[in-house]
């Protein structure tokens, strides 16, 4: 019998702690995407007493790709309303939860307290609840009937207005105060991971700041935004895919709709494959987008390090 | 009784919308079913994300970046969408349609409706969010010092051994986190819970009924959208308690691991 060197050894040890998610994976997760592929291409009916079955699309396998792209009046339209709300939402839970990280970060009483109750939305964010708040709410502020929004921004849109701003902007900054809860919820992943961030940055680095005569404007600059730089990639894709994978999301909600309450699965296959593509395309997109914008830690840090050699 | 006036103190307590909200959710059962899926699912996709992400921290082996990447892919992927080709996969369960060609149909089984279902999912890796759980064992592995296994291999322990012996204990942290966030995914999930099981009943599902059977309980003169408004939010609060709870027990522990281990990246 031949010995297994230790490389093989260590690779069928590795084959061997992943096999039941590869198992998984392969059962629930390939199968089911392809099976979304098939029903696609198809025409994917239930029927009473026999269960479900396939039939032949009459005019080309792609129509129910052409038919979501060109003649469906909704669907594009969701998914670019959809791409431009996570474009505006993602600077903003960004630069919010940077800021509620900091703050957490500083000595004051009760912070232990203050931390909890920021990180108390991930308990009710997701689901049901949620959303029976958020309609409670409403209906108490609004009354019956009101537009959605908790909060009613119209004292602030009419100063906006009397100062003279545009309307689209004053638009958009009124849009945002209405929908403050919507993203202090959506941000408190990102402000742990921010957090975790600030924790990284040793004390004495303020200290020699503060001896050297840096504003707190500065110090931010040089030396808090380097630290949680390298975090800022992973809380813009945290931020992105929570927003493209909610149930509260426009397209996520119209092809469900398409699925289970006009039981049309094979349209809805098509748009969610669509849906699939866009997702990933944006990903790769912002990751490149961030990249190029954002210096990376390791680099930061070495310059540091040389910059304070040579002092 | 409902003047408009906004009142902070609420005049004469009582618990009658409570007791409404217990019967509305039928809460005895929901509850029981809750925990069971809950927490047996928990358990076990911990247990299996952190052995796949140790095998995918510490272990080189052909197409394991490409099977990395099928994780990244599996967080990015909606899990509604999943769902429906899952379902028709439940409902006479069978892969790829082997099982079925050398056994017979006979052996294909309805899985609807019973808790393995939930049990299977996690068991094999696919649970709620299994992915993002993947990642943060993945990454909290690689940041362990490899010195530590090859200590323990030295002194004769095999790789299952050195997992359970050295670095099982070692992630207590991360553990902890992924144990309270699937507790909380699985127990706020309606969505797939209501796509696979139509007569076991957990409490998130019953809640997004509620206005529904209150809808049935409530005599209709005393139906008031108001009212139920109350109703709805009491029982919110009684979902909620449990996990509330289980938070506020392990808060201090948790906030400090989560922003200590590691998390996330």
């Amino acid at each position: 019998m031949k010995r297994k060197t230790i490389k093989q050894q260590r690779a069928r040890a590795g084959f061997l702690f992943i096999l039941p998610w590869l198992i998984g994976i392969i059962v629930f997760f390939l199968q089911a995407m392809f099976n979304l592929l098939r029903y696609s291409f198809t025409n994917f009916e239930f029927v009473q007493g026999i269960g479900y079955r396939y039939s032949e699309l009459s005019d080309g396998i792609f129509s129910h790709y052409k038919y979501s792209l060109i003649t469906d009046s909704l669907f594009p339209q969701k998914l670019t309303e959809s791409l431009g709300d996570m474009l505006y939402r993602v600077p903003i839970i960004l630069v919010f939860s940077l800021f509620v990280a900091i703050v957490l970060n500083q000595k004051f009483k009760g912070r232990g307290m203050m931390r909890a109750i920021f990180f108390i939305p991930i308990l009710i964010s997701s689901g049901v609840i949620a959303s029976i708040i958020k309609t409670s709410l409403t209906t108490t502020v609004m009354g019956s009937g009101g537009s959605g929004n908790i909060f009613s921004a119209a004292l602030l849109t009419d100063m906006l207005y009397e100062f003279g701003l545009p309307a689209s902007l004053v638009n958009q900054i009124g849009s945002l105060v209405s929908n403050v809860t919507d993203l202090i919820w959506g941000s408190s992943v990102q402000i742990i991971v921010f957090l975790m961030g600030l924790l990284t940055i040793p004390h004495t680095y303020y200290e020699v700041a503060q001896v050297e005569g840096a504003t707190g404007w500065e110090t931010f600059w040089k030396v808090t935004f380097p630290a949680v730089s390298p975090y800022i990639l992973v809380n813009i894709i945290y931020t992105a895919i929570d927003h493209f994978i909610n149930y509260d999301n426009q397209v996520m909600k119209y092809i469900l709709e398409a699925a289970f309450t006009n039981y049309n699965y094979s349209y809805a296959s098509a748009m969610s494959w669509i849906y699939f593509i866009v997702i990933i395309v944006t990903l790769v997109l912002l990751i490149l987008l961030t990249s190029l914008f954002i210096p990376f830690k390791e680099k930061k840090i070495k310059n540091k390090k040389k910059g304070r050699k040579a002092f | 009784m409902w003047d408009l006036s906004i009142v902070w103190i609420p005049k004469n307590f009582t618990l009658e919308n409570f007791k409404l909200v217990f019967d509305s959710l039928k809460f005895d059962v929901a509850f029981k079913n809750t925990v069971i899926i809950s927490v047996v699912s928990t358990i076990l996709q911990v247990i299996i994300c952190a052995v796949t992400g140790y095998g995918f921290a510490r272990f080189k082996f052909k197409g394991s970046n490409i099977l990395f990447l099928v994780v990244i892919f599996t967080v990015i992927v909606p899990p509604q969408m999943i769902n429906l080709p899952n379902y028709l996969l439940f409902s006479d369960f069978d892969i790829f349609g082997i099982l079925g060609l050398i056994f017979g149909d006979s052996l294909k089984v309805n899985m609807l409706d019973s808790y393995s279902t939930m049990f299977i999912l996690a068991v094999l890796g696919q649970g709620l969010r299994a992915g993002l759980f993947i990642l943060i064992f993945r990454q909290y592995f690689k940041g362990i010092p490899v010195e530590l296994e090859e200590a323990a291999m030295i002194d004769g322990c095999g790789y299952f051994k050195t997992f359970i012996k050295i670095m099982a204990p070692n992630a207590g942290g991360p553990i902890l986190t992924t144990f309270l966030f699937s507790m909380v995914w699985y127990w706020n999930d309606y969505y797939t819970m209501s796509t696979f099981f139509t007569q076991i009943r957990t409490l998130s599902v019953n809640l997004s009924n509620i206005g529904l059977s209150l809808q049935n309980m409530m005599s209709s003169d005393a139906y008031n959208p108001y009212k139920v408004m109350t109703l709805k939010q009491a029982a919110c609060i009684v979902c909620m308690l449990p996990i509330f709870i289980l938070f506020a027990v392990l808060q201090k522990r948790f906030v400090r691991t989560m922003v200590s281990s590691g998390l996330v990246g």
